[in-house]
């Protein structure tokens, strides 16, 4: 019965585990981890991912060994914590994507204001924001402006409206249309205006995924402090029974170290928030 | 003899019920399910009220036949509190259902009020409005299509502004509605103040939307948190009594 229960508790982390990374990715380079990192990287070819796993796999050992666990118990702990591991790294790889877009961004549009505000002409101002941004935004802008060569009807900023369709980008996109239409006179309040919102931007997801990032933090530390109290609970009863044979307590502590596993992965689930708030991008896309 | 008569004035006051359902629709109505109803655009009042008083009037019937079949009165008891429950939820939903809806407006209400003021850099407030119809939200799609259209016939119109939306009863929308009304009314001189006021009201409103969306998730992953505490309190309990029943197998 216990080893049913044991099972169940075993299947059920890697199959949520499974909704998140595939697991046949784990013997497979991986696009998302790809995307950030270049076409030469994948899930266990950087040599932190290595590092990673063996941190953890030492922590697991320790942990059956700490806590009497039997062979069974220890083999579904070891093989859930190692299908945990692309999980952890994925999360990690996702808060540096999210980082990088929303940084590049807001770069571009910083810049792409400034540039504007001189030449008052959106083609110049992305020639100019081009050397500002990363590689990948930079072939994005060179293939925009080639786009805008073939055809002038097209909007400067669609390739930034078609990475997210954020409501700051498309205000930009229709002052720009009404500026290159009617001139810039009188619209400076305006400019002020989309730069402030543009800060404040800024800001405000700084602050909040610094936030995340602080309780993600206290979660870990929360399960640190957990399984020093239970090391103490496992020291008192070792005295009293014989715990490596104690059917209830390895049960008991299996399912406290799922827990603990399964709080950690939410913990670092926060890590891939997007900075970009899913509910300020424009509706009718 | 005696379960004979209370059975039969159960039974009695049970078809009265029956027999005067208006009134029980009439008594379980709320004062803002006629107005949620219309919002949300469901069925009549009426058919909405009949509905849940037969379905609640069903359920009470269980309650006289657990009477008959000499169950305790507990179970009868609580057939009826979960009668009473099921004319109740359909209204509790409904105001679920707004509140979302209202939420969403005060997202999206000043996100659309932003694109409006770039659109009144260059336009007209009724060329603006009409202009920013292809972005607006869909929640207010239908009756930004109807503003416009009225105010294309009467433009100085105050009470077209105030009652833009007004179902919702925000007090935040209602301002800005305002303000454009003044925006669209005023000289050039105090226009650009007007729409000055505007920007840095609609700029708060957001910054405030933002932060409160913001705070519901920080609060909400917060508890995750509590995970490893209580763990490790059910470890502590599951060995206690272990230990306890070892203890007591020994003596």
């Amino acid at each position: 019965m216990y080893l049913g229960i044991t099972m169940l508790v075993g299947v059920a982390i890697i199959v949520y585990i499974n909704q998140h990374v595939k697991i046949p990715m784990l013997f497979k380079r991986c696009k998302t981890v790809n995307s950030i990192y270049g076409p030469s990287y994948g899930y266990f070819s950087r040599k932190e991912s290595w590092i990673q796993m063996l941190f953890l796999l030492v922590i697991l050992v320790l942990m059956g060994y700490l806590f009497k666990l039997s062979y069974e118990y220890s083999v579904v702990l070891y093989v859930m914590g190692l299908c945990a591991m692309p999980l952890f790294l994925h999360y990690q790889a996702r808060a540096y994507y999210h980082a990088y877009k929303f940084n590049q961004i807001t770069t571009f549009l910083q810049h792409f204001l400034a540039h504007f505000k001189i030449y008052h002409q959106s083609y110049h101002a992305l020639m100019d924001v081009k050397n500002v941004v990363d590689e990948e935004y930079a072939i994005l802008i060179e293939k925009a402006l080639e786009e805008l060569n073939q055809d002038a009807s097209k909007h400067p900023l669609q390739f930034l409206y078609e990475i997210s369709p954020h409501f700051i980008i498309v205000n930009i996109m229709s002052w720009i249309e009404h500026v290159e239409r009617h001139g810039v006179e009188e619209s400076y309040e305006t400019l002020d205006m989309l730069e402030n919102d543009i800060d404040d931007w800024i800001e405000d997801e700084t602050i909040y995924i610094k936030n995340l990032h602080s309780i993600k933090n206290k979660i870990v530390i929360l399960v640190g402090l957990s399984l020093i109290i239970a090391m103490f609970n496992q020291h008192m009863l070792s005295s009293f029974m014989d715990l490596s044979s104690n059917n209830v307590y390895q049960l008991s502590i299996f399912v406290f170290i799922s827990v603990l596993l399964l709080t950690t992965i939410k913990a670092y689930e926060l890590l891939n928030t997007s900075w970009i708030l899913k509910s300020e991008c424009l509706w009718n896309d | 003899m005696e379960r004979l008569i209370y059975m039969l004035i159960v039974t009695v006051i049970y078809a009265l019920l029956w027999m005067n359902k208006k009134t029980l629709e009439k008594l379980f109505l709320e004062k803002e399910t006629p107005l949620l109803l219309h919002i949300l655009e469901r069925e009549e009042v009426s058919e909405f009220s009949s509905k849940r008083v037969t379905k609640g009037l069903w359920v009470m019937g269980l309650s006289l036949l657990s009477l008959a079949l000499n169950q305790s009165t507990f179970v009868s008891l609580s057939w009826i509190v979960i009668a009473i429950l099921m004319i109740k939820w359909p209204a509790l939903v409904l105001k679920q259902l707004y509140q979302k809806r209202l939420n969403q407006l005060k997202i999206e209400f000043p996100i659309w009020l932003r694109q409006l003021q770039i659109l009144l850099q260059h336009n007209t407030v009724v060329q603006s409005l009409r202009l920013s119809q292809s972005h607006a939200p869909q929640l207010f799609k239908v009756a930004l299509r109807d503003l416009v259209v009225q105010l294309e016939m009467t433009p100085h119109d105050l009470s077209l502004y105030t009652n833009f939306l007004q179902e919702y009863q925000s007090i935040e929308v209602q301002r800005a509605m305002k303000l454009l009304y003044r925006y669209n009314r005023v000289g050039s001189q105090d226009a650009t103040r007007q729409l000055a006021r505007l920007i840095q009201a609609t700029t708060k409103w957001l910054r405030d939307q933002r932060f409160n969306q913001q705070s519901t998730t920080i609060s909400l992953v917060g508890w995750w948190g509590m995970l490893p505490l209580l763990g490790v309190g059910g470890l502590f309990l599951v060995m206690m009594v272990q230990t306890i029943m070892t203890l007591l197998e020994r003596r």
